[in-house]
């Protein structure tokens, strides 16, 4: 090597040095500012989690696993630079890596190039402002170049004589990271293993009742962008403008008037303009907060651990403490305040027809029971949801279990799962509360439901408001008929019938249950999966209260979902919770003229009863 | 109510004073508070009407306007004589009733059913819980709003003789520009008196042809549920009956092809008659009508509509 080469040579080495003492350096900075203590196993957790994502993962997984690679490599060419020549085995194998690597990174550049357009047309269709569009391309032509700068050096590594050339490009897109991607990463290092089922409470009620807590003290909703938690604004201020979140959401995908994305670059933008002060609904329109099914998939799919749904929580709050509801869904919010169940129905004898088909007892007759079944508002008033009832009790009749079943009758209400998501907090704890002390009252340690939403609740959200919620076991139906058929209490007779399946976002992405219902499935029929399945499923358009309401929209996201289940080639789609099931029934009589037939899973498993086994 | 002044019995009769601006309504009360207590009536209109109310005090508000604050002080100055206050519950009487409590410090209950006076305590009931229940109870207030409709009107027959002051109303201080027409085309089905609804089971959009002529026979209002409103989009959202669109309470409602999922039934329960007509008789609509009729709409509708002479 000339002399020219080896001063240039180690004039970029040193600034390769300096760039990844700004990355430690920024990195430190922002794990102070979000107080996250970085430890070695904590980092070993997330490798692992990303490698877990990477098996059951999307092709945007895939890709955002080949960038954090390339740029992995990309340090390692630059700062082993100096000894690779001694040590020739690494560097082959480096060199070999960088093959995949490039393969990715051009993908994930072909993809980021697309995007760039539809973001923009997505930004103005939102009514983002001027500062956050230009935000919104500065983000992502930055991560553009990042990307490109690592594809050269890996490419440029293969050239020798070159190394000062791959150590400039390296520590140029090095300092990019220092200053746009720290904050992001440490986003993700805290937030990695926060559970979507988590719901920040802006009160308990518990202590208010109590006089722990003055009443007057409490604040629900944000008037200003400073009144966000400061959970919901690190959220914001992570986002680096990736698209995942867009890209898996059901809101976005039907033309409805939100982007996961958009939403909390807005907030953050506006927060960087206007200062804490500023309204947040300056921007955000009041149908972009409502658009949103809470079905997860954002919070599932972000690479940097921002918590899309925290914010819109926060701000539906906000709208229903101002009163910015529409008729729809203030009715919904009084019959769930008035009537004791969601449907503005007389809750009197809304169970009655259990006994008499039955001969199950109720609760308060006093007889001893071991699972306490929760029936749930769609069952309860709706004819056709009633059938999955009948079905689970007919297979409870099968297994010997009818005497050991108890029911709620008149004292069943609401579980509060919509209010809570449609931001009316207090009514929910309030439900949560009456209801864990019938709980209480009968002594129950099961419960069984056949709603995702309700199992949702009773897992989750009741813990939260009372911990003693810990003691009791919630089944979801599948899981209840798995147990019965593992331990030979009733036998499934397998069909040559091709069936589909359509996870609740509520059941399998919040909550993981994919197992049960897929061995169920599986061993009765042949099970052909949709394209999104198990934890990262497609919603059906009813959850977060969307039963309830309507917003505007481009196509309704039942029928989007049911395009995808159609596309299985399956003619009967099984489905684990009412409202799904009631949605998707709805899509196939208007699309399909009713030719998918869409059952309730224990219904499928009734029609598969084994009796004679 | 009677009460005890050096062993003698003292007995005070309780008097009420009416007021509506709405003629009707005043002649109800009366009538709805007939042999319970007596009252004398406030209104506003033309002295000559005066005679038409069988009270024997009357005073007339010389003019009504738009703003409830003055009407409430104008009443107010004749409230001395009197114990128990009964306003008709329209939107402007709402207001006069609230800004009186407020004015006088006397407690009130709005919209009620019914008024008793038990050892000089009134007892009264009204709706609660939406609708769903009647709550009575035994209160202190003594200004109650009045729902329209629960008693017939009293009818004089005999010229009443009766003692007639005018009351002035001071200058408003809210006035009424204009008024405009509420746009034409813009439906109210929760006003309608007879509902034809179409579901997803009228299977194509020439249905609503069918539909139409059933309700433009029946002089009513089309109506859908969410698969033809929302999924569909053969009618507008506002023609959208179930739990996500209008409640709904015709006096006829009739259901076409609607298969009766709780979504719809919701909407359309507290109509008067519900007659559905639907091909397939295991649909849960079958439950919640009437009269039933299973069979194809597009054999049945046309007959009904000739039998009812178009």
């Amino acid at each position: 090597m000339s002399l020219v080469g080896v001063i240039a040579f180690y004039f970029t080495y040193t600034l390769v040095l300096f760039s990844i003492i700004a990355i430690l350096y920024t990195f430190g900075l922002w794990s102070r500012r979000f107080s996250v203590a970085i430890s070695i196993q904590r980092i070993w957790k997330l490798g692992a989690e990303e490698m877990n994502r990477l098996i059951r993962g999307n092709s945007i997984d895939r890709m955002h696993f080949a960038i954090v690679v390339g740029l992995l490599l990309s340090i390692a060419f630059a700062l082993l630079g100096p000894a690779l020549p001694y040590l020739l085995p690494l560097l082959y194998l480096m060199l070999a890596l960088t093959l995949p690597a490039i393969a990715g990174l051009l993908l994930s550049l072909y993809w980021r190039l697309q995007l760039l357009n539809k973001s923009d047309r997505l930004n103005r269709k939102l009514n983002g402002s001027k500062e956050m569009i230009f935000n919104s391309k500065k983000l992502q032509v930055i991560l553009i170049v990042v990307i490109v700068f690592t594809i050269a050096q890996l490419i440029v590594e293969w050239i020798t004589g070159f190394e000062w050339l791959a150590n400039l490009l390296d520590a140029t897109k090095n300092l990019f990271i220092a200053i746009y991607y720290a904050r992001p990463s440490i986003n993700l290092i805290k937030n990695f293993d926060r559970p979507i089922t988590k719901v920040q409470l802006p009160f308990e009620l518990k202590k208010i009742q109590s006089g722990e807590v003055d009443a007057a003290q409490v604040k629900v909703g944000v008037d200003k962008i400073g009144e966000l938690s400061s959970d919901a604004i690190a959220s914001c201020d992570s986002c680096v403008e990736i698209g995942a979140c867009e890209a898996a959401c059901p809101a976005t995908a039907t033309g409805r008037l939100l982007s996961p994305r958009v939403l909390v670059r807005k907030v953050s933008v506006l927060k960087e303009s206007n200062g804490d002060d500023a309204d947040p609904f300056k921007e955000i329109l009041d149908d972009e907060v409502w658009s949103c099914t809470t079905c997860g998939a954002c919070v599932y799919s972000c690479p940097v651990g921002v918590d899309h749904l925290g914010l819109i929580y926060q701000l539906r709050r906000t709208m229903v403490e101002k009163n910015r509801l529409d008729q729809k869904k203030s009715s919904l919010l009084m019959n769930l305040m008035q009537g004791g169940n969601s449907m503005g129905l007389p809750n009197y004898a809304r169970n009655s027809w259990i006994k008499d088909e039955f001969g199950i007892s109720e609760a308060r007759e006093g007889k001893p029971f071991e699972y306490l079944l929760w029936v749930g508002c769609m069952p309860s008033f709706d004819e056709r949801s009633r059938e999955s009832v009948r079905s689970l009790l007919k297979i409870v009749r099968e297994a010997g279990l009818s005497d050991k079943l108890a029911y709620l009758g008149d004292e069943e209400t609401c579980c509060g799962d919509p209010a809570r998501r449609l931001g009316e907090e207090g009514t929910f704890q309030n439900y949560a509360l009456t209801n864990i002390e019938i709980f209480k009252k009968y002594g129950a340690k099961k419960l069984v439901v056949l709603c995702a939403h309700g199992y949702n609740s009773f897992t989750n959200d009741y813990i939260s408001v009372d911990s003693s919620m810990k003691g009791i076991k919630v089944y979801h139906e599948s899981q209840l008929i798995e147990e019965l058929i593992e331990k030979g209490k009733i036998k499934l007779k397998k069909a040559n019938e091709d069936v589909t399946i359509h996870d609740p976002c509520y059941l399998a992405r919040y909550n993981g249950v994919v197992e049960p219902q897929r061995l169920i499935l599986s061993s009765a029929s042949n099970l052909k999966e949709p394209q999104q399945s198990g934890e990262r499923t497609f919603c059906c358009g009813a959850g977060g209260a969307n039963y309830w309401y309507d917003v505007p929209e481009e196509k309704r996201i039942s029928h989007e979902r049911l395009d995808q289940l159609s596309a299985t080639g399956a003619k009967v789609t099984v489905t684990l919770c009412p409202f799904c099931n009631s949605m998707l029934n709805d899509a196939s009589s208007v699309k399909m003229n009713g030719s998918m037939k869409v059952i309730d899973l224990s219904q499928f498993v009734e029609e598969h009863l084994d009796k004679n086994g | 109510m009677a009460k005890v002044y050096n062993n003698w019995v003292y007995i005070k009769f309780m008097r009420g004073l009416i007021f509506s601006e709405n003629a009707e309504l005043g002649k109800e009360m009366l009538n709805f508070l007939g042999g319970k207590i007596e009252c004398d009536v406030a209104f506003a209109g033309e002295v000559g009407e005066a005679g038409l109310f069988a009270a024997k005090k009357i005073f007339i508000l010389d003019s009504y306007p738009y703003d409830p604050q003055p009407v409430a002080i104008a009443l107010e100055s004749i409230a001395t004589s009197y114990d128990y206050f009964f306003v008709g519950a329209t939107t402007a009487g709402r207001e006069v009733a609230a800004m009186m409590s407020q004015d006088l410090k006397i407690p009130m209950e709005s919209e009620i059913l019914s008024f008793d006076l038990e050892s000089g305590q009134a007892r009264i009931s009204r709706f609660y819980y939406g609708g769903k229940t009647v709550m009575e109870k035994i209160t202190s207030a003594r200004i109650f709003t009045v729902m329209a409709g629960i008693a017939s009107p009293l009818v004089t027959e005999k010229p009443y003789e009766q003692e007639v002051t005018v009351v002035h109303v001071q200058k408003p201080g809210i006035n009424l520009i204009t008024r405009e027409e509420k746009q034409k085309g813009s439906i109210d089905l929760t006003r309608a008196d007879v509902i034809v609804a179409v579901g997803r089971g009228i299977g194509k959009k020439e249905g609503l042809d069918v539909a139409g002529k059933l309700a433009s026979a029946l002089g009513g209002e089309l109506a859908g549920s969410r698969p033809v409103c929302s999924d569909l989009h053969w009618l507008g959202e506002e023609r959208q009956v179930g739990l996500s669109g209008k409640r709904v309470k015709p006096k006829i409602y009739i259901a076409l092809g609607i298969s009766g999922q709780i979504q719809h039934i919701v909407g359309m329960r507290d109509s008067k008659i519900v007659i559905a007509i639907n091909r397939d008789k295991s649909a849960p609509i079958f439950n919640e009508c009437d009269y039933g009729l299973v069979g194809d709409l597009y054999e049945i509708v046309p007959k009904l509509v000739q039998a009812l002479g178009f």
